[in-house]
């Protein structure tokens, strides 16, 4: 029988209800706006613990929409896969406000 | 400009509270998110990528200086400084906490505005020809009818749940500025044999997956059967449009479906049966009540000095070519329509800062009347401004950064927010139109390239109009990178039409390379006097994809 | 499940057919396809019937059927399905019927208004909490820019009903 392939590695988000930012969930248990203070899943049980305390979450109305999304394990830490999260956990890729000076 | 009375404050404020509530009940656990959904979106609240976005009518386009200083305090007090028009005459503020949202629109309330039906699956805010009742080419002023439609669209009882959203388009003027056919319902106003108003209705246009160019429903309808007319086309995609998948839910596909004949039988078949039920004709008393606010502005007497203004032109090119480049016929003798192009080289398109919307409020006191507006196509416009006081506008214009000499030019490109913040975006919209506009920054060249309209859409649902323009570019995601389809050949006027697709997706560092060879062929090509357009009717897509693609691909 | 008159919850009296057998003096509720088979064992039933209807039955071939009818219940398969609206008002205007139009399924407190105003007399709800959000609801607005079934008008005068064409005043409370 082939090997199971590794668990995907996860980080789970949302946003915070009231305010809409984006939250991810530390190891403890509290949200954070910080990716890198979130807890990463290893195993399949990591990712339903999480799964859980984000239901609940939501249940109580502290979040919204969340999701688990992929990450990758890097020298730097865990980084988020895709371009929509790493826009998402960065911000957007380009200054808030256009400085013609910047430009030119 | 159409001022409320206590009928329609009372209305709007009673909307607020009605949404206070119900934002109330979901921050208290009473409603779900899967029931507020629907309730935040017909008010225009989403949940973006970053945060929640606010989106605020500009009905058919019209701004008071008043309101747009409003909007620049609510981008200073609840956002982060700036705020964003769209490609359907609307303001978005990319940042709103929810709990700040019923004090934001209590705040609009005060200056006759609201997000009532900006987004979810109703009829939305009716866009207009942003030059309307200034038009040298106008035939009638369709900002009436426009007003007349938001009202009776605004809470229709049977109308909130449609199937998908229903985007409604009116234009006063044979040059069509409103991009009717691509609108659910475009309305083109006419005047029939005996001289009445009345108007050629349009229907089943738009873009997303499915672009269509609108068919003819009725090639005249008289203007006091409008709303009879099109609460029975409502009521026929109401029951029979699809709901079993959001894809094929707009009134296109059932048009498409049907066949227009079949369609158009159905909606008389309804418009018969309710004329027998309602009174049928718009009250001419309220008619004439609304359009006492569109009467033409007294305007002032003006001397135009055509020397001065030459001699301006002389002493500073950068003033004649913004003049010849933004610069617009008024029907009025003496004054001209000055648009205010958001497309810096290198900007954001459609983006404006709080500062920037303050400029522009204080040029419209002075010099225009108090009056904006603002385009489909992310600009703002001053639509009463004497010759005489160009030269002023433009200074501080200048000043402001807002004097960019580039309508309808390669850059004054349309740009959706894309994946920066949008989430259905599969690519980044606002990064490529940077990278385009630092590319064509020699506006001499730029100008002498003449009209060309690029389009940019993050993703399929195309809020950037990628289908219609000139250029247009799709950001499409292939295994988590970036890619952009080019299409050519499309436009969004009177002739509207889709764009050809050119060949592969280029990837997000060869966009601009892309763009370049599309300009190379075309000034290659050019013969003299033709635009963009005319050299690609002329030579076809093949010299495009030789270039582009080299000779082995796209045959 | 509640129903919801005027802002007041109500007992239901009305009981569909359960296991083929015609439950015998009670109000009876049936399906489209119950009437379509039963109409004629119907014929000589004393108690009053009502009909459930799902958004995409077609009304025109029930013109002549709803005479039978003191119930009509137009079913809201999501909240996001707005054709029973168009039903009811259909009901109401076009075909003349004047007995208690009652919305079933998923319609939300948040569409009282609507059902409201598009001629429904009851709502099935699922607490009792929506008895306040009903009189809030309706109570709400001072006026609108559409005529509709009910519901006041102050501005546009937008499609008024013609008056000869005023709906009768629902009769039917038994």
């Amino acid at each position: 029988m082939a090997k199971r392939p590794p668990d995907q590695p996860k980080v789970m988000t949302a946003n915070c209800l009231t305010t809409g930012a984006i939250l991810y969930l530390g190891p403890k248990g509290a949200w954070t706006r910080d990716f890198s203070e979130a807890a990463v899943t290893g195993t399949a049980e990591d990712a339903a613990a999480l799964t859980e305390r984000a239901a609940t979450a939501e249940a109580q109305g502290l979040v919204v929409s969340a999701y688990l999304l992929p990450v990758t394990l890097t020298d730097q830490g865990p980084q988020p896969l895709g371009q929509r999260e790493r826009i998402r956990a960065a911000g957007p890729s380009i200054d808030l406000i256009f400085q013609p000076a910047k430009v030119r | 400009m159409y001022r409320y009375d206590e009928f329609d404050a009372g209305f709007v404020c009673q909307r607020v509270a009605e949404f206070r509530d119900q934002v109330d009940r979901r921050l208290s656990g009473a409603l779900s998110e899967e029931a507020f959904k629907p309730l935040r979106l017909m008010n225009g609240v989403y949940l973006q990528l970053h945060a929640y976005m606010l989106r605020v009518a500009i009905p058919y386009g019209t701004l008071s200086a008043t309101q747009l200083r409003r909007l620049a305090h609510i981008a200073r007090r609840y956002d982060k400084g700036y705020g964003h028009f769209t490609t359907r005459q609307n303001i978005q503020f990319n940042w709103p906490a929810l709990v700040d949202i019923p004090d934001i629109l209590e705040s609009l309330a005060e200056v006759e505005m609201h997000a009532i039906q900006t987004s979810g699956n109703c009829i939305r805010n009716v866009t207009s020809d942003p030059y309307a009742g200034v038009a040298a080419d106008e035939i009638e002023d369709p900002r009436v009818y426009a007003e007349i439609l938001r009202q009776w669209s605004t809470l229709h009882p049977e109308f909130a749940y449609l199937p998908r959203k229903f985007k409604i388009a009116i234009t006063g003027s044979p040059h069509d500025r409103a991009a009717i056919k691509v609108h659910d319902i475009g309305l083109r106003m006419l005047r029939g044999s005996d001289g009445q108003p009345g108007f050629e209705v349009v229907v089943g246009g738009g873009q997303g997956r499915t672009p269509v160019i609108a068919k003819t429903l009725r090639a005249f309808l008289p203007a006091g059967d409008l709303l009879s007319y099109l609460e029975a086309i409502l009521r026929v995609y109401n029951l029979h449009g699809r709901r079993d998948n959001k894809y094929k839910a707009r009134i296109k596909i059932l048009v498409n479906a049907l066949g227009i004949e079949a369609f158009r039988d159905e909606v008389e078949a309804e418009w018969q049966a309710l004329r027998r039920e309602w009174s049928l004709d718009l009250p001419q008393a309220e008619i004439d009540r609304i359009g006492a606010y569109f009467r033409r502005p007294d305007y002032p007497a003006t001397e135009e000095d055509p020397f001065a203004l030459a001699a301006a032109r002389r002493r500073e090119p950068d003033f004649d070519r913004w003049l010849r480049c933004n610069s617009f016929a008024h029907r009025q003798p003496g004054y001209a329509i000055a648009v205010i192009s958001l497309k810096p080289e290198g900007g954001i398109p459609g983006d404006a800062t709080a500062e920037q919307m303050e400029v522009v409020a204080e040029l419209a006191e002075r010099y225009s009347l108090s009056e904006i507006r603002v385009t489909h196509e992310q600009n703002l416009v001053l639509p009463h401004v004497r010759r005489a006081d160009l030269f002023a506008v433009w200074s501080a214009l200048q000043e402001a950064g807002l004097a960019t000499p580039n309508l309808g030019l390669i850059t004054d490109m349309i740009a959706c927010p894309g994946l920066d913040y949008c989430n259905l975006a599969n690519a980044r919209s606002i990064p490529v139109a940077q990278r385009i506009g630092q590319h064509f920054a020699d506006r001499q060249l730029v100008e002498e390239l003449g009209p060309i309209t690029l389009n940019i859409s993050g993703c399929i649902n195309a809020c950037g109009h990628h289908h219609v323009a000139n250029i247009g570019l799709l950001g499409v995601d292939k295994k988590g990178e970036e890619f952009y389809q080019i299409t050519l050949g499309g436009r969004a006027d009177e002739a509207a039409a889709i764009g050809e697709i050119l060949g592969p997706a280029v990837p997000y560092e060869g966009v601009v390379e892309a763009v370049d060879s599309i300009v190379q062929t075309y000034r290659h090509q050019r013969a003299d006097g033709e635009v963009f357009l005319d050299t690609l009717t002329r030579v076809g897509l093949q010299p495009f994809k030789e270039r582009l693609y080299g000779h082995s691909e796209g045959r | 499940m509640a129903i919801l008159k005027d802002g007041e919850l109500i007992a239901d009296p009305w009981v569909r057919i359960e296991a083929d057998r015609l439950p015998l003096g009670k109000p009876l509720l049936l399906s489209l396809d119950d009437w379509q088979h039963l109409s004629r064992s119907l014929l000589h039933w004393d108690q009053p019937l009502g009909l459930i209807l799902e958004p995409g039955d077609a009304l025109e071939s029930l013109r002549a059927d709803l005479g039978r009818f003191q119930l009509i219940a137009l079913t809201f398969p999501a909240l996001t399905d707005g054709r029973p609206f168009t039903q009811a008002r259909l009901l109401r205007r076009r075909y003349g019927f004047s007995g208690e139009l009652r919305a079933a399924g998923a319609a939300q407190p948040d569409q009282f208004l609507q059902l409201h105003r598009c001629g429904f007399d009851t709502v099935e709800v699922a607490t009792a909490e929506s008895t306040d959000l009903w009189k809030a609801a309706v109570g709400r607005y001072a006026g609108f820019y559409q005529g509709a079934e009910r519901g006041t008008w102050e501005r546009g005068a937008f499609l008024q009903p013609k008056a000869s064409e005023q709906p009768a005043a629902a009769s039917w409370a038994y």
